[in-house]
């Protein structure tokens, strides 16, 4: 093992927290009425946690796999983009569909461009979000009849 | 303190009249006939039996779209929240509906849903492959007798309306069988034929689509079902189990009685109509009729048999 | 069989056909809108025409359905309809290194070539076939899921370790919300939200989309690389390697027509097959997972075979074959006309009609989907970062609410997919994971199915490796396991043997 190779504590940590997930299916399966639907998820749960123990135990003598590289990229970028999408997700069935649509999409325009803004660049993206937006509108809502999200706050 | 009471009195004054105006045209508009279930199903099947027929008598569009999830639960859990204007109207199944809220919280109960109309039944049925030794149900029961538990049954899901039937008629007919459960009708049929099971508990539906290739040895109905004149109903040879699953048509909570009466009257009609009765007869359905201010008294004595049922058969504690 | 084949190559009929395809081929592309949705969709406008141009129009958008889910699998690393997922293994490093239109083009090619196999079957041996669905019980879907858990082995690159808790975790996750054999509600956290469980197409969309547009918001470079030149379709080239891989082209296609017939799989768990199992018989200087072009051969050629596939149990014993065979059969039940045992006899004309017009569907495909295609390749090429970002993001939104008109899937498949990129980031891949949402359901069952029966007829062990099927896979799945490491040993001792 060369000595620039990092140890992979993510890969461990990824393997406790599984490790966690699988304990809390067998507590789970405890509280079945039929013994047939606890069959299965117990078995893995039981398998995903030795599986998991299996590479902690080879990361701890040091053998596990060389960390991945973390790519360098914008966090904020990434952490804004989520958020986004969440904050769009939860807001829908109160605020409506084309309101949200509209203004995640021009938030998310915002946190994917990397060139500088000109009058003209501002123009042709809000057009091409505008037609997206109602172009993928007229298509579920009304040629595949998808009841979209009206809107709560809005009704009666 | 007058005021805002001659208020109130005149808002409840002109809502009320303003529901009946409502009422009298209803429908104005397409209706958006919900399914919680995904397409395919019987219930879809049947909503789409329904549809040409609606428009036909009331000239408007009865609109399906499916919300399945959690075997109907998540939609019904959302149908007191939609508006209740009579224009979103959800499709409600039995079994289900009892069954679900009573073996855990799902985010409705039983009660507080306003069903319309029951319309419609698919009986529950025995039915072996046209190879089968089983010639009769006495063949059947016999086989289970001097074989305690070595009588395989194949079915769909579990709580379900088959799974209940087999409960109810092991212990009808004092034997115990053996019950597998597979997902959905289509499954079970598949296991039947391909003889992984020597019988399934089906639904009459499953006799008309499977053709010669299976035979139904009896049908849970009061009378037998036209399209099988030859099989007799359980009643006949001496077992008392009239049962299946239900299928009706139910609104949001918040809509006016009027409307809900409306409908109902509606639904009514297109049951009554002669052409929709052989397309459903044909399709192996049996028909019923449940209005609205028959809900109540029908879901209280169903309720009773399933609840019963269910916890014979370990499903409810 | 003649005079019907003139009946199908009526102006109405073609004129159907192209438009089906057409359409569904659109629908496929969009991560949410599944074949089934597509048909669906249908339904209410067939109810006016006689049966056999219903069927030819749900028949063609199906299809169609099947192969658009591929253009998302190329271009956006998100199989567009579960049937395309084997195809983001090998289509999206081939878009990504600058061979999309290459890729788009092989696609096209390997799906309709894999739709005429499967529609050739349907033609010729739909009522013997047919006996295929009967013959696999639940023991026997059992083992398949466990062989189809078996390529995790080849899916894991790096850690094998990594990649058996990846499809361990994708198994339980298969496990949350209502059983489906049981009324038990599992895993839900307490949650009403989980309790219809993970949508596998909200689990897909969030796995696979989410990561890339995370990765694609963090850096200016551009998406795929774009090509220098104006370079056509590529079809020669395309040709060349579809005619190289003919025989993997063929296996595939048969792959996918005998799954297809299974009621119980569908076009995931073929495409996900006939990958593997050219994975396995690679020949050397492949590199599957990197690009490689036999992979989307592979998984397009068998995802397509199963619609010609699927129809056979759904015609010929009334069992549907595939989700969207269910709803075809509903819609042929409005009509009146009950499909089963006795209509390949009765109903011939309609029938065999219905199995011509399929066929010219998806030889239409060809020239419908080398253009929507390229045009697909290219907008999504030209598009400009702040555009394709956000347009991508909310194709994911809306579509995986149309799922189930519901807006607890979209919240699912957002979270899933911070979870997969976490985990990707660490070495555990989305493929695994997938694999065992895929495959779990099967698992269970089967197993639960055959464990019941055999406690019944108190044999347990004849149930599990007593039946000629379940052995068979058991033995192909130890096979496929271990060939490579017999291989790799025997040609490093004959290779020291040599010195």
């Amino acid at each position: 093992m060369s000595a620039d190779q990092k140890r992979d504590y993510g890969g461990a940590s990824m393997a406790v927290l599984l490790i966690g997930f699988g304990a809390f299916a067998i507590y789970d399966t405890t509280g079945y009425a039929d013994p047939d639907s606890a069959v299965f998820p117990r078995t893995v749960a039981m398998g995903l946690i030795a599986v998991s123990s299996v590479y902690l135990t080879v990361w701890l003598m040091g053998r596990a796999d060389a960390a991945t590289v973390w790519e360098r990229g914008s966090w904020p970028r990434r952490l804004a983009f989520v958020a986004v999408m969440l904050i769009a997700a939860f807001a829908m069935p109160w605020i409506g569909f084309v309101p949200v649509a509209l203004a995640s999409f021009g938030l998310l325009m915002m946190i994917a461009m990397f060139d500088a803004w000109t009058l003209r660049r501002a123009a042709i993206y809000i057009l091409a979000g505008l037609i997206i937006v109602f172009g993928f509108y007229g298509l579920f809502g009304w040629l595949l009849q998808v009841p979209l999200p009206r809107g709560w706050l809005f009704q009666g | 303190m007058n005021f805002i009471r001659r208020t109130m009195f005149t808002a409840a004054v002109t809502l009320a009249a303003s529901a009946a105006a409502v009422a009298a045209d209803y429908p104005g508009k397409a209706l958006d006939y919900i399914i919680p279930f995904g397409p395919g199903g019987e219930s879809d099947i049947t909503a789409r039996l329904q549809q040409p027929f609606f428009k036909e008598k009331f000239g408007q569009d009865l609109v399906v779209s499916y919300k399945p999830g959690g075997g109907g639960a998540v939609g019904w859990a959302e149908l007191n929240r939609l508006t209740g204007d009579g224009y979103t109207i959800m499709g409600v199944n039995l079994p289900h509906i009892v069954l679900q809220p009573a073996q855990k919280d799902v985010g409705y109960k039983t009660d507080e849903l306003a069903v319309a109309y029951w319309f419609h039944y698919t009986p529950d049925a025995i039915v072996v492959s046209a190879d089968s030794p089983f010639k009769t149900l006495a063949d059947l029961t016999k086989f289970a007798k001097d074989n305690p538990g070595k009588l395989v049954f194949s079915g769909s899901g579990k709580g379900s309306a088959n799974h209940l039937a087999q409960v109810r008629f092991d212990k009808l007919a004092g034997i115990k069988s053996t019950y597998v459960a597979f997902k959905g009708t289509g499954a079970s049929n598949t296991a039947l034929l391909g003889g992984q099971v020597n019988a399934a508990w089906g639904y009459t539906t499953s006799g008309t689509a499977l053709g010669d290739k299976a035979r139904v040895l009896a049908v849970a109905m009061e009378k037998r079902h036209p399209k099988f004149p030859d099989v007799p109903t359980f009643k006949e040879l001496g077992i008392d189990l009239v049962s299946g699953a239900y299928r009706g048509i139910a609104v949001p909570k918040s809509t006016p009685d009027e409307i809900r009466n409306k409908l109902s009257e509606m639904i009514g009609k297109i049951n009554a109509d002669a052409e929709f009765q052989k397309k459903m007869i044909d399709g192996g359905f049996a028909m019923v009729d449940v209005p609205a201010d028959k809900n109540a008294d029908f879901l209280k004595a169903k309720s009773q048999e399933f609840i019963e049922a269910a916890k014979e058969g370990g499903i409810l504690k | 069989m003649l005079q019907s084949l003139a009946a199908a190559l009526t102006p109405v009929n073609l004129v159907l056909a192209l438009l089906g395809v057409a359409a569904g081929t659109a629908i496929g592309a969009i991560p949410g809108l599944t074949a089934t949705m597509a048909v669906a969709v249908l339904v209410p406008l067939t109810f006016t025409m006689p049966p056999e141009n219903a069927l030819i129009l749900m028949g063609a958008i199906y299809t169609g359905a099947i192969y658009g889910g591929a253009y998302a699998a190329i271009l956006l690393n998100t199989p567009g309809t579960p049937s395309a997922i084997a195809t983001t293994l090998d289509g999206f490093p081939m878009a990504k290194r600058g061979d999309g239109d290459l890729a788009m083009t092989i696609a096209c090619l390997a799906s309709v070539a894999g739709g005429i196999v499967g529609a050739l079957a349907l033609l010729t041996l739909a009522p013997p076939l047919s006996k295929v669905a009967l013959s696999f019980g639940p023991a026997e879907y059992f083992w398949l899921a466990i062989f189809g858990l078996s390529l995790i082995a080849a899916l894991s690159e790096g850690s094998l370790l990594k990649g058996l808790a990846g499809g361990a975790f994708g198994l339980l996750v298969s496990c949350v919300g209502v059983a489906e054999i049981s009324a038990d509600v599992r895993l839900t956290f307490g949650s009403h939200t989980l309790i219809s469980g993970i949508n596998v197409v909200a689990a897909l969309i969030g796995l696979f989309c989410i990561p890339v547009l995370i990765d694609l918001v963090s850096t200016p470079e551009r998406h795929l690389k774009i090509e220098t030149e104006q370079r056509g379709f590529r079809l020669g080239e395309a040709f060349a390697h579809v005619w190289r891989e003919k025989l993997t082209l063929i296996r595939s296609s048969m792959i996918g027509t005998i799954v297809g017939i299974l009621p119980g799989a569908g076009g995931s768990v073929a495409g996900l097959v006939a990958y593997s199992e050219a994975r396995r018989t690679a020949k050397p200087g492949q590199s599957f997972g990197k690009g490689e072009p036999a992979g989307v051969i592979a998984s397009e050629s068998s995802n397509n075979a199963t619609v010609g596939g699927g129809f056979i149990p759904t015609l010929v014993l009334g069992i549907p074959g595939t989700p969207p065979d269910a709803v075809i059969l509903g819609a042929l039940l409005v009509q009146g006309l009950r499909t089963g045992p006795s209509l390949f006899t009765e109903k011939a004309t309609i029938v065999y009609t219905f199995i011509w017009g399929l066929m010219f569907a998806t030889i239409l495909m060809l020239p419908v989907g080398l253009l929507l295609g390229r045009y697909a390749y290219k907008s999504i090429v030209a598009m400009p970062k702040a555009i394709l970002v956000p347009a991508v993001a909310f194709m994911t939104i809306i579509g995986t609410y149309a799922i189930n008109n519901n807006v607890s899937d979209v919240v699912i498949m957002i979270v899933l997919g911070v979870i997969g990129w976490v985990l990707g980031r660490f070495g555990y891949l989305a493929s695994p994971i997938v694999l065992g949402l895929i495959l779990g359901p099967i698992a269970e069952q089967g197993f639960v199915q055959a464990w019941t029966i055999g406690v019944a007829r108190e044999d347990l062990f004849g149930m599990f490796f007593g039946r000629p099927i379940s052995l068979g896979i058991i033995l192909f799945t130890l096979f496929s396991l271990f060939s490579p490491i017999l291989i790799e040993k025997w040609k490093r001792r004959s290779a020291l043997n040599e010195r």
